[in-house]
């Protein structure tokens, strides 16, 4: 009874803190924002049934299932309606709402191994070294995916 | 704007709220029926596991039982693993259950080319 205590408390925790970058990761891969929180919460309560074998990083393996679920629906509603181009899953302090759109855009055009770098980095708040364990992936390697995905997004910017 | 300013930047654009993690009361249930079980069957192999020994003695002592000649009968049916338990545990009896089966239990005289039946016809 304690450990299950102990795991929801955790996932929670783990929700509060990533669930909205987790949510708009989902949305810049392409899923709307009421679909992105059901993947969302569907992942993290998967998590939670099977919490004996929880994976080392977490948060690593958030990103990973919230990636392949986002492509999964995507695969299963090609037929359907496109996104609605409006819709924002960013706030910006000045309230801008035009430079959100042009983030979110910025943000859709990346490769997905960009994307999935800045995400961590900026809205998950790792470190590269951090990504790098996480991810599996040379430190180099992480750094330049991180160093491109700034320079796009610098001209991304720059052009609006 | 160079990386630390463009870092600075972009780090003013925060993900939209999402709702809750709604946690369904069927995950702590369904935990909870797995324990349950898990804890049955463990309970059920220990006391089978208890109980095994017990039973092996049993087993072996009807074993014996079943070769020990029977009052009056001369009738056992002859386990090669009984009677080497019952050599071993009581020697005398056992060769009172032997000399028992060589008054009943001769050879058979049916095979053409049996030993007895070419001495019977000598």
């Amino acid at each position: 009874m304690e450990t299950i205590k102990l795991a929801a408390d955790e996932v929670k925790t783990l929700y509060e803190r990533h669930g909205s970058a987790l949510v708009a990761y989902a949305c810049s891969c392409g899923v709307d924002f009421a679909s992105a929180e059901d993947v969302v919460q569907q992942i993290f309560l998967k998590m939670l049934r099977s919490w004996q074998s929880k994976p080392q990083v977490p948060l690593a393996y958030l990103y990973r299932a919230t990636r392949n679920a986002c492509l999964n629906l995507r695969r299963d509603r090609m037929r359907e309606t496109n996104l609605p181009e409006e819709e924002t899953w960013f706030l910006h302090g000045g309230g801008g709402q035009e430079q959100v759109l042009t983030l979110q855009q910025a943000l859709r055009d990346l490769p997905e191994e960009q994307r999935e770098a800045v995400f961590l980095r900026l809205w998950s708040g790792m470190t590269l070294l951090e990504i790098a364990d996480a991810t599996e992936t040379p430190l180099n390697t992480v750094a330049s995916r991180y160093r491109y995905a700034l320079e796009k997004l610098r001209e991304w910017l720059r052009r609006q | 704007m160079d990386d630390e300013n463009l870092e600075r930047y972009l780090a003013e654009f925060q993900p939209r709220p999402v709702r809750a993690l709604e946690i369904p009361p069927s995950i702590g249930r369904v935990q909870l029926w797995w324990i349950a079980a898990a804890a049955t069957i463990s309970l059920g192999v220990g006391v089978l596991w208890s109980l095994l020994p017990e039973m092996r003695r049993a087993k072996d002592a009807a074993g014996v039982a079943q070769v020990r000649p029977a009052p009056g009968s001369g009738q056992s049916s002859l386990n090669v693993i009984a009677l080497t338990r019952l050599a071993l545990e009581d020697e005398e009896q056992f060769e009172v259950l032997l000399m028992e089966r060589s008054r009943t239990a001769l050879p058979s005289f049916e095979g053409e080319n049996s030993m007895l039946r070419i001495l019977a016809k000598e």
